[in-house]
């Protein structure tokens, strides 16, 4: 266990000194800062009129902002950043020839992966909350610090834009492992939004099946597609989850069998 | 023997073989030096032998166990620099070295050992991206001796040094040899600096091994090919003056005889037996024979 948790710590140095370190803080705070500054320009509008909550609001604006294509593109970002340490460093070739399996390195890369994204969920909670608390500070019209925002909402949209991303999650791991270069998961990622944008005008149900709109479909549901609920997940978010299976098991093969340095 | 290879073939296709029939023997203690021109197939061995490049199984033994089925055990004996070093450059070198320490379950205080080892404790903390290429070099020896390992494979581990780098280089192998036993494999064209540092020796070009041996098995094929330029007042007479006493054979250009001869004392004899005969020596050189020559004289006749 010892020297699992030593090796899993070999990726959280590599991350040190990287721009992927920042990402994670920078993506955690911009969306919070955006929306703060946003609030903060046309305060009036927000304050609440009697049994409103200014932060339901805040929320809303918060999460929407978060869901239409920022996270998948931060996850995407993140994927590319973390892979391209190694690839950069043409580590790959040394970590080969070490006494660790392939498999193990595999899981090394994929749990940290896992851990960066959990993390950006970790971070953005303190950073929305401190905005929040300081916009009530500065604007107490907005009441801000005499009310609560709804804490368990909070926590279970976080859950479920992990989850709903999780397929764009794997997808892109696949692709950095698979092409060893940022330029085509990146512009591939461009696309798929851009796809995701002209599937979401033309108001198609087939955004069921589309992985790219499952974040933007937690967080706001959408009539025209599917919202049947298996269990605690709605349907997208049983496809995210195959979508993270076939794909994780895919990199995984690769990776395994096929990956040269 | 460490390494050995038995008629390891290898080809990215079927039509281009880049490996020929390689049969490789590198003693136990040895440090084996292999040459070859740019391109003659020393990555590409140095990438077969670490399971970088798949071979035909049962081609590849090492601590005489074979490749395929045993990597981790033989892994786990062996430090190995590729080419250039596989560094993170955005890390210190310390980190640098505590990745590969953490990955291969090593104790913690041997990072301090090699970073003392390599002498680049002082600089333990500065990022690998402000390094020169000899202290780069030198980390990189360091990762690959972290394990203490048995056998250190090394591709053209002097590539890009000054000359300063190469002799710390140098004697810091030739000390890990000495002190710890270590067997060292490894690459390089650059064949003065080898010379010094080797106990053996494999030549390869166009992926066929063409001499292998230990240095001695050298200064024999070294002695074969010495020879002397001579210019006499008289180069005739000098020639069959040579040729009766020593029963050398020579080479005359009209200007200079070229006597290949097989020991010094003979040199002394040689000059004697002219000088004796009357005959004025105005030049005598001993014509270059070193491993870079040598080297070149098996790249042509193969």
């Amino acid at each position: 266990m010892n020297h699992f948790i030593g090796s899993l710590s070999t990726e959280f140095i590599k991350i040190r000194n990287s721009f992927a370190f920042w990402l994670l803080l920078l993506g955690a705070g911009f969306m919070p800062g955006l929306v703060f500054f946003v609030v903060m320009t046309k305060w009036k509008n927000f304050i609440p009129k009697t049994g409103e909550n200014t932060w339901t609001a805040y929320t809303e604006i918060s999460w929407k902002g978060m869901a239409f294509l920022y996270t998948n593109f931060w996850v995407v970002l993140l994927m590319c950043l973390v892979l391209n340490i190694e690839h950069k460093s043409i580590a790959w070739k040394h970590l080969f020839t070490l006494p660790v399996k392939r498999s193990s390195l595999y899981l090394y890369k994929y749990l940290t992966l896992l851990i960066l994204f959990a993390s950006l969920y970790g971070l953005f909670i303190p950073f929305w909350l401190v905005s929040g608390n300081l916009l009530g500070i500065l604007h107490p019209e907005l009441k801000m610090l005499s009310t609560k925002p709804d804490y368990l909402y909070l926590l279970n949209t976080c859950f479920h834009s992990f989850v709903a991303t999780l397929g764009v999650f794997a997808i892109h791991f696949w692709m950095s492992i698979r092409f060893k270069n940022m330029i085509i998961p990146i512009g591939f990622a461009i696309v798929s939004g851009i796809v995701f944008v002209a599937l979401f005008q033309g108001r198609a149900p087939e955004l069921v099946y589309y992985p790219y709109s499952y974040n933007y479909l937690t967080v706001n549901p959408q009539q025209f597609v599917s919202n049947n609920q298996i269990g605690v997940f709605a349907i997208h978010e049983i496809f995210s989850l195959l979508y993270f299976a076939v794909f994780s098991l895919l990199s995984y093969v690769d990776f395994v069998k096929w990956f040269k340095e | 023997m460490i390494i050995e290879t038995q008629d390891l073939n290898f080809g990215f296709d079927r039509h281009r073989q880049l490996i020929k029939n390689l049969n490789i023997m590198v003693p136990r203690g040895s440090i084996y030096g292999f040459l070859g021109p740019n391109g003659a197939g020393k990555t590409t061995t140095i990438r077969l032998l670490l399971g970088l490049l798949s071979a035909v199984p049962n081609k590849i033994y090492l601590f005489r166990q074979p490749l395929e089925e045993n990597k981790m055990s033989i892994f786990s004996r062996i430090g190995a620099l590729i080419e250039q070093p596989s560094l993170y450059e955005h890390l210190s070198g310390r980190d640098n070295l505590i990745v590969t320490q953490r990955l291969r379950n090593i104790r913690a205080n041997r990072v301090e050992e090699v970073l003392k080892i390599v002498d680049l404790h002082k600089d333990a903390r500065k990022r690998v991206s402000a390094y020169s290429m000899g202290m780069k070099q030198r980390l990189g020896i360091a990762i690959a001796l972290l394990a203490e390992p048995d056998l250190l494979i090394l591709d053209e581990p002097i590539n890009g040094l000054d000359p300063n780098g190469i002799i710390e280089i140098r004697e810091l192998l030739i000390k890990l040899n000495q002190e710890n036993g270590t067997s060292i494999f490894l690459s390089s064209h650059q064949l003065p600096e080898i010379e010094k540092l080797v106990t053996h020796l494999g030549i390869i070009d166009n992926g066929q091994l063409i001499f292998q041996g230990t240095i001695q098995d050298l200064g024999f094929a070294q002695g074969r090919h010495s020879h002397l330029k001579i210019e006499t007042n008289d180069n005739t007479k000098a020639q069959i003056l040579i040729e009766e006493t020593f029963g050398l054979r020579l080479s005359n250009d009209g200007n200079y005889l070229e006597v290949t001869y097989g020991d010094k004392e003979q040199i002394a004899s040689l000059c004697n037996l002219l000088v004796s005969a009357g005959i004025s020596i105005f030049h005598i050189e001993k014509a270059k024979s070193d491993l870079e020559s040598l080297f070149l004289n098996i790249l042509k006749k193969a």
